[in-house]
């Protein structure tokens, strides 16, 4: 996992390398600390944070638990979260639990 | 043609002092092809010394009609000559690999034939001769050709046998008792010819039947033998109303004891020579019981019309025949409310190792690809002989209705961790029974399943590493349905399922999804103990 921050800095793009669960959470989401930084009062230099779960098939609960902790973090410093996937049943899983209407999700 | 009688027929070889080897070489016939009349003559005459009966040929063609006229099989060995006019010595050669590869042929080159030692042997020759042939190695050619002749032909009429046991096996496998008031599907994928993979049906009064799966030790003529004489002595000991557990006793005691003549004071593995694998299912409609006794064999398992599974009796132990004492004991259960048991051969759960999926999704895959008139291809690969049987409790049950066990297993909490493992597995075990699902019912599936285990895992054993849950996924062909049950021995959780999901998305509470999600994925849910046994289905 490396984390992307675009060329005009605007987003900042965290690759989720396959499933987003309950076994790899943890690690994603020590990933995600570095992104947001330990200072609370410090907003971030970007403007929207990508969660790109392009090659990911099957996103669980714990997964889902971790993208509403990031996004509660993302709006805590005014900002936007985006959620990228390819796989519909990514859509469906998010859309069941109605996170699709807090986070932006791009079909990719 | 010229026929000649042997030397020993004319008297000639009583005072050749050849006579040790003579009772084996008269029972032979040896066939000399050779143009050149001096050379022709010289073989026929020193093979005929050795007391072996010499028909002789001039040609490739004469050969042949000599060879047909009394038969291949009437000939032990064929010394021909490799240059002949019009054909040549292979040419025979193909012919005689053509109508019979049993009979060795030896062929006689010159010095400046050698590359054709290569092709002779390439086509099937047993040996070549140099010229000039030397009269030890022309006999040492021909004895060991006989010898191989002889080999060949012992293996040929062995293999005819075993087969011919096989398919009087096939035939037999699960024939019906008195009025074949049990039902019973098999599925047989035979590696072998024969061998001692059986299923046996009886009728023993209006409401009593048995069924009987054995697996013996060995793939041959006697293992084969050995499962018939078993079949034979339950048979005889079952219509003289002798219980399943006497019966294996009494077996168990004819096979260390006149079979394998094991020492009883200090018995061992070493000097077994057959052992049988064997599970009965004893079945009393009066009571409405079956008795499992399962012994070095796989036990059973049983399920209900709505796939609810168990295992019945105990799996593993020692087959009959290696040691005096039977650690098995026979099971009860009930069966008031119908299913049906299935049982399966060692062969079974090593194949479905092989797979990476369960025995029942295996077993379920065979008996539809049974259904279909296929044969299932992944048993292409499967190492030893596959058996199955489903055995019916209610004959007139619409069973294509009822829910079949997949995969019938038990995790304990200490392993929640490894929970991408298990998934895989249902992921295999689910792709081999069906097909034919879509990838988005395999999803909701096994994400659901998922989601269940670790909620029963993570809170059903309260931390305790030891507790386990049990775990169960279900298929019935006819709905195109699956069934996940998940069950803990926890107090369980109360859940608003209507309030919840509206909590959920509103304040974004960062937990308690899992349930949300199994609410949202199946079809169906029922949760009963509070939440602790949870019942989840998928159509498609």
């Amino acid at each position: 996992m490396k984390l992307e921050l675009n060329t005009d800095g605007k987003t900042m793009t965290l690759p989720v390398p396959g499933d987003l669960i309950s076994t790899n959470v943890e690690t994603i989401r020590h990933e995600a600390n570095a992104l947001f930084g330990t200072d609370a009062s410090q907003p971030p230099k970007w403007n929207i944070f990508i969660l790109d779960l392009n090659t990911a098939k099957m996103v669980d609960s714990a997964g889902l638990n971790l993208i509403v902790s990031l996004f509660k973090r993302a709006q805590q410093h005014g900002r936007k979260m985006q959620i990228l996937y390819s796989n519909p049943n990514i859509l469906r899983t998010i859309a069941f639990t109605r996170l699709d209407k807090h986070v932006e999700m791009v079909k990719v | 043609m010229k026929w000649r009688k042997p030397l020993s027929e004319t008297g000639l070889l009583e005072s050749s002092g050849l006579s040790n080897d003579l009772e084996i070489n008269q029972a032979s016939r040896v066939l000399v092809v050779e143009d050149d009349r001096t050379s022709r003559r010289f073989l026929q005459l020193a093979l005929e010394k050795r007391g072996y009966a010499v028909d002789v040929a001039e040609s490739v063609t004469e050969a042949w009609e000599t060879l047909s006229a009394l038969g291949l099989d009437a000939y032990d060995c064929v010394v021909s000559d490799y240059r002949m006019p019009e054909r040549n010595g292979l040419e025979l050669l193909a012919l005689i690999q053509q109508h019979n590869a049993a009979l060795a042929t030896i062929i006689i080159t010159a010095e400046s034939e050698k590359e054709l030692v290569t092709e002779s042997l390439r086509g099937g020759a047993t040996d070549f001769l140099d010229k000039p042939i030397g009269l030890e190695n022309l006999h040492d050619a021909v004895a060991s050709a006989i010898k191989r002749t002889r080999r060949q032909r012992h293996l040929e009429q062995s293999d005819t046998a075993v087969k011919t046991v096989g398919r009087a096996q096939e035939r037999l496998l699960g024939a019906k008792g008195a009025d074949g008031a049990m039902r019973v599907d098999i599925c047989f994928y035979p590696k072998h010819e024969a061998g001692g993979d059986f299923f046996s049906q009886y009728q023993l009064t209006a409401d009593k039947f048995c069924g009987l799966l054995t697996d013996v030790s060995g793939h041959d003529l006697q293992a084969a033998y050995t499962s018939a004489y078993f079949q034979g002595v339950v048979r005889g000991m079952l219509e003289r109303a002798a219980p399943m557990t006497e019966i294996f006793a009494t077996f168990n005691r004819l096979l260390l004891e006149e079979w394998n003549q094991v020492d009883r004071v200090k018995p061992t593995t070493a000097d077994i020579k057959a052992s049988v694998a064997a599970c009965a299912i004893s079945i009393d409609a009066g009571t409405q019981t079956a008795t499992v006794l399962a012994q070095g064999m796989p036990a059973p398992v049983y399920w209900l019309p709505d796939g609810d599974a168990k295992v019945v009796g105990e799996t593993g132990g020692f087959p009959l025949g290696w040691f005096p004492d039977l650690s098995s004991r026979a099971v009860v259960q009930r069966i008031s409310n119908g299913g049906a048991f299935c049982l399966w051969t060692d062969g079974l759960e090593q194949a479905a190792e092989k797979q990476g999926v369960s025995e029942l999704s295996l077993a379920c895959a065979l008996q539809e690809a049974k259904g279909r008139g296929e044969q299932l291809a992944e048993m292409g690969s499967a190492a030893d002989d596959v058996l199955t049987a489903d055995l019916w409790i209610s004959p007139a049950e619409p069973m294509m209705e009822t829910f079949r066990p997949l995969l019938l297993e038990q995790y304990q909490a200490r392993l929640s961790s490894e929970i991408d493992t298990f998934q895989a597995y249902w992921q295999r075990s689910l792709r081999m029974a069906v097909p034919e699902m879509p990838a988005t019912s395999e999803h909701d599936i096994l994400l659901a399943a998922r989601e269940a285990l670790l909620n029963a895992l993570k809170h059903g054993c309260a931390g305790r590493p030891h507790y386990f849950a049990s775990f169960q996924i279900a298929y019935s062909s006819q709905r195109r349905a699956i069934r996940v049950r998940v069950s803990d021995f926890g107090p369980g959780h109360q859940f608003d399922f209507d309030q919840h999901p509206k909590v959920a998305a509103s304040e974004l509470p960062e937990e308690h999804r899992g349930l949300l999600l199994i609410n949202q994925l199946a079809c169906k849910v029922d949760f009963k103990r509070n939440g602790a046994s949870v019942t989840m289905d998928f159509t498609w």
